[in-house]
């Protein structure tokens, strides 16, 4: 029995489709418009990569299992919805031809599977309402918006079950031994009489599906457009390293710098907006977050989403959370605007907020857009980056050290500096970075990292005071001028030596080089030194004394070594080789906790909420560990200030794996006790 | 004998400590004559006598007070022209520096700023003048006239001899474009000592003072110096003391004169806030500590021992 | 209103080392970046605030020294200053401090102003001696130490630093002032701000432009000289010692060395 029952059922039914249809097209038209007017970008990658991410993404929903019940709940859902819609379509196209039957999803097990999966997702909407209304997780938005869908959700899997059920009353179960809900509905159903029956099939026939076309035009101003949007985002994201900023093409005749009205943003990060469900992953694993900053990498996503909506003259619905009155003529930045300026300061741009994210969004490079817009167009910033500014111009470094000391740490230790043997060229640049050039706690790394190098025989060389810094923190702390100069200048040098190869202890330096650095026509192998030692190690070019000691150590993964460049094994194999007890931590790999110091962090004040680096202190002495074994400069800074501030000395001292293997080379085996 | 002329401020009714102090030299290289304007030069003359000054020219009319430079410039430039003594010293200081300088280029004389100490040379002066912490320049001046010389506090010893001096008042002839600066209120604000920035002396404290409480012996000597409290990162952020005082990277950035660390080991966040000091005196520990590379004098022992000591020192002088 | 403000090109003093070459009796500059003085930032960005409460002003920064102290003008240039004036003669070199006023004041009447900013003193020289100088030869008072002020009517009224707090001071136009330094937060430059500047007018004035005697400036025409460098005495820089009971002491010594005490 067709439920349209006859030939001006069908045409309203065809009217009804048509106007939802052409309605739901021209909503999303509305919101195409902004990604057609936002900044081109170039984000091509290799179709078979970008397919798969999706199918692991999207079909797989690979990030949500991260919290198993709502991953589990979500996974249903999204399979449950995307057969149920296939089932749709043959209901609706038995609803506009009478007895058309299409294939594979006319079957009797598909009509099977249609009341089990209703029945399915039906549960798995009820976790989702007892968790927004009883659990109410950190990070989630709770707001009128979800109640709808999922009240619109569950309604119309309500009525299409009672549809089938009654009738299966009214005419027979049309599928016996299939149709679940006929079977389990149509018995009891079939005491209210047939004309009820029959009345109410065409009842709730009509309300599920209006309630389904409903739900098409209400997505469109929800978060639950990430249906949609969200496999378009992740195919899109594709294949550029992860931790690239873009550079500003022409910044000497640049009129804008940044971004300080959507407009101005690229269309994938509008994209980006479109595609976010407001989970709030990235709130939860945010370091300034977790630590009390006024960061919530959740609300830049939405406030750009919002004033995208505004701009485009539309608004979202059901924000019951948000009482801001937001128009197109909301600014975006300022005090007056959608962003305050010390959310955009707080970020240390570690990138977990990109890593935890189900939909591949990139807060990160936003962020930093609109810190370029304070700095080069507002010169609104935290007081202490004008020094960090001044001292990178003149000194080459952020601490206002002269320029000329730079290469003192290394007096004594015979290392090839590349400008006095010019005609020696060296097999491998050790690029030792600010810290470890200017740092006293960071020039013992830098002197542990030659001798390793030294023991190893190998032909390498150091720039000396010719090396500048590579600019990260100008250009994360949004001067982009300033870090392409820096930037130019040292791709200039390495390639006036013709270097090849570059070994790094600070991943800063490695991200920079190693990908940033082609953007200014400098191509060069880059490697960190965790890396390196491992290799080293292997082929046994680097031989260890073996040696029994109380060490225990745990390490900390730093976010531009894991996230940004995918390193997370070889500091695990330096540590395995040197024979001691490691225990991981709870946050660990690419789930580590930022120490703080990214982003320009370092050289700025914490003055807000907890320090990050007392957070992340907390997580390796849970652990028990002595020692914490560290790979970043930035990171060692930030947990001797830890330990000292917290008094935490008699209990773990930070080591840089170089030093850590240093101690284990032959006739060097001093220094090596542990902290307690 | 040589006429040594200073140009002396008036402070509470009494010429200004470093003028007294500058008395005590002149009278030692010369004849010492005091100049002293406003409405309290009488009494301070009587003062200066008992410091040195053989002689005293006071104007005590309150225009001085009133106008600043420009009208003491107006009376004293007529009593150089006039009197030419051999040398004119100034006090390192606000209002004097203003008037040395307008009437150098007035009388187109040369002048030494900044001098810590003053020689006889036959007839003429030999100045002395640091140039950083490890070198003193020897400087004469060349041209004919009238020499002037402003000199740092405490460069010399103020001497009470307990004498007095001639007292002569004259009235000068001020311009009356030299009137155009009216000062209208003057305010005492709360002294708090130096501002952090600006102090001259810095005493700063570190995790190696032990506690909040042993910070006290930093404020005492940081007051028995006249200069102001600073804080490493690491006691900011224990909680020992507020931000303002921190000085680093993160926070001020100190260009004193003398800075004394106490228990702070030096690492590079304090290091980029105070290695501009132009002496720095590091106390601590750990024989190993940064902050020993980059002390002009490094004191190797326990804060907490030597601060009381030096407190100590400092009040005897 | 035109505002001229007096900027000095120094060595960083975050680097310098104070370190004498027995030679050039110069304090040696090896290896050391030249800057726009900070106090001079301070001074110049006290005249920007004005200018722009104010509307209808324009800010010229002045300088003297080398051809290559026109980077600290591009500086101030770029911070917001509208043009810039360069006082560049080989025959200005080793010039005192009444001689360099002498350079500025032809120069400041040559260009004409209303209101004439200084810093309170150079951060490489610190004598305070120029701004008083420079006012003296153009004639107009000058207001020493001035931490905040505003012009109504053609009246500058400011707060000046003394000893224990501050005078309220007023002063009819024309005008200098020194300000003092911290009393203003310079901003670092925009972006756009280093473009323009690059493009912006910087005009330069020789001896002969001023129509100055060579030997009434520069090396000289100087009133003083320097007859010998002597070590500081007693102790050399860098002594670590042990503390032994004298530690107290040895610290009292330096101190009385420095005339702290």
């Amino acid at each position: 029995m067709s439920p349209t029952v006859n030939i001006y059922g069908q045409v309203l039914l065809f009217l009804v489709l048509l106007a939802a249809g052409a309605f739901f097209a021209y909503r999303v038209w509305r919101l195409y418009l902004p990604l057609r007017a936002a900044q081109p970008v170039v984000r091509r990658g290799e179709v078979g990569t970008q397919v798969a991410r999706v199918g692991k993404m999207v079909f797989g929903q690979s990030k949500m299992f991260d919290r198993p019940a709502i991953g589990v709940a979500h996974f249903l859902i999204f399979w449950g919805f995307l057969i149920l819609t296939l089932a749709l379509v043959q209901v609706l196209a038995d609803g506009l031809i009478h007895g058309l039957r299409l294939p594979l999803i006319s079957s009797h097990f598909y009509t099977g599977l249609n009341d089990v999966l209703a029945v399915v997702v039906l549960v798995a909407l009820a976790y989702a309402a007892y968790r927004r209304k009883l659990i109410r997780p950190r990070g989630l938005t709770l707001f009128a918006d979800a109640w709808i869908i999922i009240g619109m959700i569950s309604a119309h899997l309500s009525s299409l079950l009672l549809a089938e059920g009654l009738a299966a009353a009214a005419f027979g179960n049309h599928d016996p031994h299939w149709s679940l809900a006929g079977m389990v509905l149509g018995g009891p159903l079939s005491a209210l009489g047939p004309t009820v029956t029959k009345v109410g099939f065409v009842a709730f026939y009509w309300i599920h599906i209006l309630l389904v076309l409903g739900l098409l035009l209400y997505i469109p101003l929800s978060k639950h457009f990430h249906v949609f949007t969200s496999p378009v985002n992740v195919y899109l994201r594709g294949d550029k390293p992860k931790g690239t900023l873009a550079k500003i093409e022409n910044i000497e005749e640049a009129e804008h710098f940044g971004v300080s009205n959507v407009q101005q943003f690229t269309w994938k990060d509008i994209l980006d907006g479109y595609a976010c469900t407001e989970c709030g992953r990235c709130t939860n694993v945010c370091p300034a977050n977790l630590s009390g900053k006024p960061l919530d990498p959740k609300k830049i996503i939405v406030d750009t989403r919002l004033s995208t909506y505004a701009r485009a003259g539309m608004q979202m619905l059901g924000r019951t959370n948000d009482t801001r009155t937001i128009t197109a003529e909301t600014p975006l930045l300022g005090e007056e605007g959608l962003i305050k300026d010390e959310e955009l300061w707080s970020c240390t741009t570690c990138m977990a907020c990109i890593e935890a994210c189900p939909v591949a969004i990139e807060h990160v490079p936003k962020i930093v857009d609109m810190r370029r817009n304070l700095v080069l167009e507002e010169t609104r910033f935290p007081p202490e980056l004008t020094k960090v500014f001044n001292s990178l111009e003149r000194n080459n470094n952020p601490f206002g050290l002269r320029a000329r000391t730079r290469a003192d740490w290394a007096k004594g230790l015979g290392l090839k500096i590349l400008s006095e043997h010019p005609d020696e060229p060296v097999d491998i640049l050790y690029w030792v970075g600010c810290y470890g050039s200017f740092d006293e706690r960071n020039q013992r790394v830098a002197q542990s990292l030659a001798r390793i190098l030294q023991s190893a025989g190998l032909n390498f060389g150091i720039l000396g005071t010719e090396e500048a810094c590579t600019g990260d923190p100008a250009r994360r702390a949004g001067n982009e001028y300033l870090y392409q100069v820096l930037a130019q200048g040292n791709v200039e040098t390495l390639q006036s030596y013709g270097v090849k190869k570059i070994v790094t202890a600070c991943p800063h330096c490695m991200n920079t080089i190693k990908n940033e650095y082609p953007q200014f026509g400098g191509d060069f192998e880059v490697i960190h030194h965790s890396q390196f030692i491992s290799q080293l190690i292997k082929s046994g070019q680097l031989k260890l004394e073996s040696g029994v000691d109380k060490k225990s150590i745990t390490f900390h993964d730093p976010c531009y070594l894991g996230r940004y460049n995918d390193v997370y094994d070889e500091p695990r194999e330096v540590i395995g080789s040197l024979g001691v007890q490691m225990t991981e931590m709870r946050r660990s790999r690419n789930k580590s906790l930022c120490c703080g110091g990214g982003g320009a962090r370092a050289l700025l004040e914490e003055r807000v909420g907890k320090k990050m680096s007392h957070n992340r202190l907390e997580d390796v002495l849970e652990t028990g560990s002595n020692t914490l074994a560290a790979g970043c400069p930035f990171c060692i800074t930030m947990f001797e200030d830890a330990i000292g501030s917290t008094e935490s000395s008699d209990k773990v001292a930070v080591q840089d794996l170089a030093e850590l293997v240093a101690a284990r080379l032959p006739a060097a085996k001093t220094a090596d006790e542990p902290a307690s | 004998m040589a006429a040594i002329w200073v140009y002396s401020e008036i402070t509470a009714g009494r010429p200004a400590p470093v003028a007294l102090e500058l008395m005590s030299k002149a009278a030692e290289l010369g004849e010492a004559t005091v100049v002293l304007f406003g409405k309290d030069a009488a009494a301070a003359a009587t003062v200066a006598g008992q410091f040195g000054a053989a002689h005293a020219v006071i104007d005590p009319r309150e225009e001085y007070d009133t106008h600043l430079a420009p009208a003491a410039v107006d009376t004293l430039a007529a009593l150089i022209r006039e009197r030419q003594p051999a040398l004119l010293l100034f006090a390192t200081s606000y209002d004097s520096r203003d008037v040395a300088s307008r009437l150098a280029a007035r009388l187109d004389c040369g002048v030494i700023s900044n001098a810590t100490g003053l020689e006889a040379d036959g007839d003429g002066f030999r100045v002395l003048t640091p140039w950083g912490a490890t070198t003193v320049a020897v400087c004469e001046l060349t041209a004919p006239g009238t020499k002037f010389v402003l000199v740092r506090p405490k460069a010399f010893t103020a001497v009470e001899n307990g004498g007095t001096c001639t007292v002569e008042e004259v009235s000068g002839q001020i311009d009356a474009a030299s009137t155009a600066i009216k000062v209208t209120d003057t305010v005492e604000e709360i002294a708090q000592g130096p501002v952090l920035s600006d102090s001259k002396v810095v005493v700063s404290g570190g995790r190696g003072l032990g506690n909040a409480d042993n910070f006290g012996l930093i404020e005492e000597l940081a007051a028995a110096l006249g200069g102001a409290v600073g804080a490493s990162r690491a006691v900011v952020d224990a909680g020992w003391r507020p931000y303002g005082e921190q000085v680093g990277q993160t926070g001020v950035t100190v260009k004193p004169d003398v800075y004394i660390a106490c228990g702070i080991s030096g690492a590079i966040q304090h290091l980029a806030g105070m290695k501009g000091s132009k002496t720095i005196i590091a106390i601590n520990k750990d024989p190993e500590a940064p902050i020993f590379k980059n002390a002009d004098l490094g004191i190797v022992g326990d804060a907490l021992k030597i601060l009381p000591q030096l407190i100590g020192e400092v009040k005897k002088g | 209103m035109r505002i001229l403000v007096c900027v000095k090109q120094v060595p960083d003093p975050n680097t310098v080392i104070y370190q004498i070459d027995p030679q050039s009796k110069r304090l040696v500059r090896d290896g050391v970046a030249n800057v726009l003085d900070p106090g001079a930032e301070v001074a110049l960005e006290a005249a920007l605030q004005l200018a722009e409460n104010d509307g209808n002003s324009t800010v010229t920064v002045v300088t003297m020294g080398p051809e290559d102290a026109e980077d600290a003008l591009r500086r101030a240039l770029a911070m917001g200053a509208d043009d810039g004036v360069l006082i560049t003669d080989d025959g200005l070199a080793g010039s005192d401090t009444l001689s360099t006023a002498k350079a500025l004041a032809a120069t400041i009447k040559e260009v004409g102003f209303d209101l004439i900013f200084c810093a309170t003193e150079s951060t490489d020289g610190y004598s305070g001696m120029v701004p008083g100088m420079v006012a003296e030869l153009l004639g107009i008072p000058h207001l020493s130490f001035i931490r905040s002020l505003e012009v109504a009517n053609g009246v500058l009224t400011g707060q000046r630093v003394v000893a224990l707090g501050y005078q309220t001071v007023e002063c009819p136009l024309p005008l200098l002032v020194a300000i003092a330094s911290g009393s203003h937060e310079p901003r670092y430059p925009a972006l756009k701000g280093i473009m323009a500047a690059k493009r912006k007018k910087v005009e330069e004035y020789s001896l002969d432009d001023l129509g100055l005697a060579a030997d009434s400036v520069g090396e000289s025409g100087a009133r003083e000289r320097v007859l010998e460098l002597r070590p500081v005495e007693e102790r050399q820089a860098g002594v670590i010692v042990e503390d032994d009971g004298t530690g107290a002491a040895q610290i009292a010594a330096l101190l009385r060395q420095r005339g702290i005490i």
